[in-house]
């Protein structure tokens, strides 16, 4: 459902050379694979896109044409992208695309690939178009212009057969923070043109279908980390061969590298065919090589090697794969492949987890993830089953269990800003597991998770999104609710106008517009930006919105809209307000943030304010927190500096215009910058991202700030989630990772 | 902060692969009439103008008050761009050098010709994380094109 978002002692005689030989340990493997591109693949594709026929889609065609017609002036190029599902966590070496190419008409003309920079559909795509009603920027695909290979082709000798394009360079990248938007193949008309040009056999034809040749070294799984006094033990799980892989050396074991007091930089990579002994260092971070098993170990304990352990201090483990011929899990090339070169994180996807060991309280991470941009992004949590976090233009889902990824990362066309929204099958009128993700580039997206696939792409209103989605569902809703399906709410965060933006609902189906509000059009108040996502009233029918009001409180900042229709039924000048309005677990209070202002309880009915609080500090800042089930509430939330809790009890029920009191709890408890507070009822704690690097766990009852757990030094920690099946608290932090720690700390 | 604008350039081995040569082989005046011309392509450059996206005009800024601004503006200057589709990026970095967002944006320039676009971007700023957790300091905009790494730009975001 919808969520609130889970000894060895100093040995340096014993630095260990690594000269392997293959007979060592079982007789694993760094891998290689032959991907072919069906009709069966959920994600990728292939078509042509013709130059003369510019509003014509192909992507049932059996056969792709690459040609360059009339002097370049009407050229025909393909595009394919492959299914990369079954490889959701691997280190790539080698990527190679392998075509058929089943008639060339002239010989000694170039093809060439290129990676593409914009999302387009097998079933949408035309030389105008890339999606259903969005032009490319160029038409023809966007692409780099810099070819990532090329291939002179025969006209006799080069027909009915496959050749090979390499792109693995673009493959790691996919692995490294780049979207993967597939290949443009085009003809080079440096020569002339040749307005036949050459034919591909696609996805759709009977045989010799699109292929792609992988090969990988997997990373391990299951990465845990114990903290104890003055220690931490690692396990992890050693791969396995991907069924039908060819097996090319045994992995070996692993490599880890450890660093203090900060992670270990994606740009940290050991260099295949290296030897790297106990105790070396790896790059300009100076990661210090903790351990090298050559023995398919699957556990190791760290008691202070190479420049000892000091209990207090935070310590990050990051583990490589490693095979027989010095090859690890990274995304660089092998020696083999010609370049060696790496990707520009080159270890990001490498499994790494954190621990403080202590005399006192050591505590370790449950896992942690790099999302390779520091977003701030709250991660999304559908409770013991997903957690998708966004971070730039990337879309992550993540096992919550382990903090592997279920899929390579989804790409979009922008950066996301808010949490993913996360419902599942049962719940949901879509039919599956699905998450709502609006984006800076003007679209939303809504988004298989068991699959990755993309269900719906949609631009209603050609402006930015900031702000989450809202979804109310249709299972939970009462008569009153007339549509068909769930609705998507989304808030338009149009910089460029104070006055009509936009609030939209779209059909959780299709991403079909069911209605839109524009401010100041027709009997609609001006709508400045929106920053934060709605709150859905269940018991009222209704929709809360907040926005920014011009800067002032002569225009309205709180929406209430009927679902049905988008009706506004009510507004109100408050202030200018950033964050989402709360609801209380009877929906007969709203609690809504004014940006450096009061803390305003609203009656959902009326809209009349009860009552509201300023503490002082900056005044009010984020999104309250509702830790009571009925009235008298206790409600949580931040001001710049500290966290407070106060009693919100009504002399009448129901409550009065004004009648309503807040009575101090606690607070202000410091933490430094806090994030929005998370607590709920039946929960005794509450969970505080700091500015500081940590997540602090106050007591709800007294606002005493007892334990913390530190993700990072030097980091902002965005607001937490809670994944109630596991007891994790999840956050994401401004060194771009997500992390989980078991709760209570 | 830097305040001054920045013109980038490419590395000339760049320049050759990007630029139209035009070639001809020397020799004797008599065997060929025509004077040999080697033509150096014009010098790929660009220049980054950063700015509040709700000012008027957009005058390069390099230091914003998050309190009072909307979005940021991104605004890059090319010159001589090579005829042909191109994919402008940029890397917006937080102070700590950790990536923040990225930006693609495809543009053409008509074939046969060195084209001087202006492409335009913004970044969300005024109700995001940025103003709400005072994310401040010294940021970076780097300025990648079709693949390739051309420039940075240092700005600075104040409380």
């Amino acid at each position: 459902m919808i969520e609130l978002s889970g000894s060895w002692k100093k040995r340096l005689f014993l630095c260990l050379l690594l000269t392997l030989s293959a007979g060592w340990g079982p007789a694993l493997a760094r891998e290689q694979k032959t991907i072919t591109l069906t009709t069966a693949a959920t994600r990728g594709g292939d078509t042509y896109i013709d130059s003369g026929a510019t509003t014509s889609n192909f992507g049932t065609a059996t056969s792709l044409n690459v040609a360059g017609k009339n002097s370049g002036a009407n050229p025909v190029r393909a595009l394919i992208q492959f299914d990369l599902t079954s490889f959701p966590s691997i280190g790539v070496k080698q990527a190679t695309m392998n075509l058929f190419v089943s008639s060339i008409n002239k010989a000694g003309f170039i093809y060439e690939a290129h990676v593409l920079t914009s999302l387009w559909t097998e079933t949408a795509a035309t030389w105008a178009n890339r999606l259903a009603t969005t032009a490319w920027a160029t038409a023809g695909g966007v692409y780099n212009a810099t070819a990532i290979s090329s291939l002179t082709l025969n006209n006799t000798t080069d027909v009915g057969i496959y050749h090979g394009w390499d792109i693995t360079a673009d493959t790691q990248s996919w692995y490294s923070g780049t979207q993967n938007f597939g290949h443009l193949f085009l003809q080079n008309q440096t020569h002339g043109n040749d307005a036949t040009g050459i034919n591909i056999n696609s996805r759709d034809a009977a045989t010799n279908r699109p292929q792609l040749a992988l090969t990988f070294l997997q990373q391990v799984s299951g990465l845990t980390a114990t903290a104890g006094n003055g220690s931490v033990a690692l396990t992890w799980t050693n791969p396995t061969p991907i069924s039908g892989s060819t097996v090319l050396e045994g992995y070996s074991g692993v490599l880890i590298l450890r660093q203090v007091d900060k992670a270990v930089a994606a740009t940290s990579v050991p260099a295949d065919g290296m030897t790297y002994t106990q105790c070396n260092t790896i790059g300009s971070n100076n990661d210090v090589v903790l351990f090298v098993s050559t023995s398919n170990a699957t556990s190791f304990t760290d008691s202070g090697v190479c420049g000892g352990l000091t209990n207090d201090h935070l310590y990050f483990y990051k583990v490589f794969a490693l095979d027989t011929a010095k090859n690890y899990s990274t995304e660089c090339g092998t020696a083999t492949s010609g370049t060696g070169a790496c990707s520009a994180n080159g270890s990001a996807i490498v499994p790494e987890v954190s621990a403080v060991p202590s005399a006192a309280t050591p505590y370790q991470a449950k896992w942690v993830f790099n999302t390779l941009a520091g977003s701030l992004s709250s991660p999304g949590v559908d409770p013991g089953a997903s957690i998708v976090t966004a971070s730039n233009s990337l879309m992550f889902d993540i096992n919550p269990q382990t903090g592997a990824p279920v899929a390579p990362p989804i790409g979009i066309g922008g950066a996301v800003s808010g949490r993913p929204v996360l419902i599942d099958g049962p719940d949901d009128s879509i039919g599956h597991n699905v998450a709502y993700v609006p984006a800076a580039d003007n679209f939303v997206y809504a988004a298989n998770t068991d699959t990755g696939v993309l269900d719906w792409v949609v631009n209603p209103s050609g402006v930015p999104f900031v702000a989450s989605s809202g979804i109310q569902a249709k299972l939970f809703s009462g008569v009153t609710y007339t549509l068909g399906q769930d609705l998507v709410v989304v808030g338009t965060h149009n910089a460029g106008s104070t006055s009509a933006n936009q609030i939209l609902g779209l059909n959780g189906n299709t991403g079909a517009t069911v209605w839109t509000v524009t401010g100041n059009s027709g009997a609609v108040s001006p709508l400045d930006i929106i920053n934060s996502a709605p709150s859905i009233d269940y018991v009222h029918g209704a929709i809360w919105f907040a926005s920014r009001s011009n800067g002032g409180t002569s225009q309205p900042s709180l929406w209430k809209l009927d679902p049905n229709t988008g009706a506004v039924l009510f507004t109100a000048s408050l202030g200018p307000i950033d964050y989402s309005p709360t609801l209380a677990p009877q929906s007969d209070v709203l609690f809504v943030s004014v940006n450096g202002g009061a803390l305003t309880a609203i009656d959902p009915i009326t809209g009349s304010t009860l009552g509201s609080i300023n503490p002082g500090d900056g005044g009010v800042k984020n999104s309250a927190a509702v830790a009571t089930l009925i009235m008298p509430y206790t409600v949580v939330f931040t001001t710049n500096t500290q966290v407070w809790s106060y009693k919100f009890s009504c002399a009448t029920n129901p409550c009065l215009a004004g009648g309503g009191t807040f009575t101090k709890l606690w607070g202000g408890t410091a933490v430094n910058n806090p994030s929005a507070p998370l607590t709920y009822s039946g929960l005794p704690k509450v969970y505080v991202g700091g500015g500081d690097g940590k997540i602090h766990e106050l007591d709800v009852a007294t606002g005493v700030d007892g334990k913390q757990r530190l993700l990072n030094t030097g980091v902002v920690v965005g607001d937490v989630g809670i994944d109630t099946v596991l007891s994790l608290a999840l956050a994401s932090a401004s060194d771009g990772r997500c992390y989980a720690f078991a709760i209570p700390f | 902060m830097n305040s001054t604008r920045r013109i980038l350039r490419l590395p000339s081995v760049l320049l050759l692969v990007l630029g139209a040569v035009t070639l001809a082989i020397a020799g004797c005046a008599t065997a060929s009439p025509n004077p040999i011309v080697m033509t150096q392509p014009a010098p790929l450059a660009m220049v980054v103008r950063l700015c509040d996206s709700a000012a008027a005009g957009c005058v390069n800024t390099t230091s914003f008050s998050l309190g009072a601004m909307r979005d940021l503006a991104v605004n890059v200057d090319w010159q001589n761009v090579p005829g042909g589709t191109h994919t402008q990026q940029l890397t917006v970095m937080l102070p700590n050098g950790v990536i923040y967002q990225t930006i693609s944006h495809g543009f053409g320039v008509a074939e046969g010709t060195a084209g001087s676009p202006t492409v335009s971007d913004a970044m969300p700023v005024a109700g995001t994380f940025l103003t709400q957790r005072q994310l401040t300091g010294d940021w970076t905009v780097q300025v990648s094109l079709d693949g390739a790494v051309i420039g940075a730009q240092i700005f600075q975001l104040q409380p």
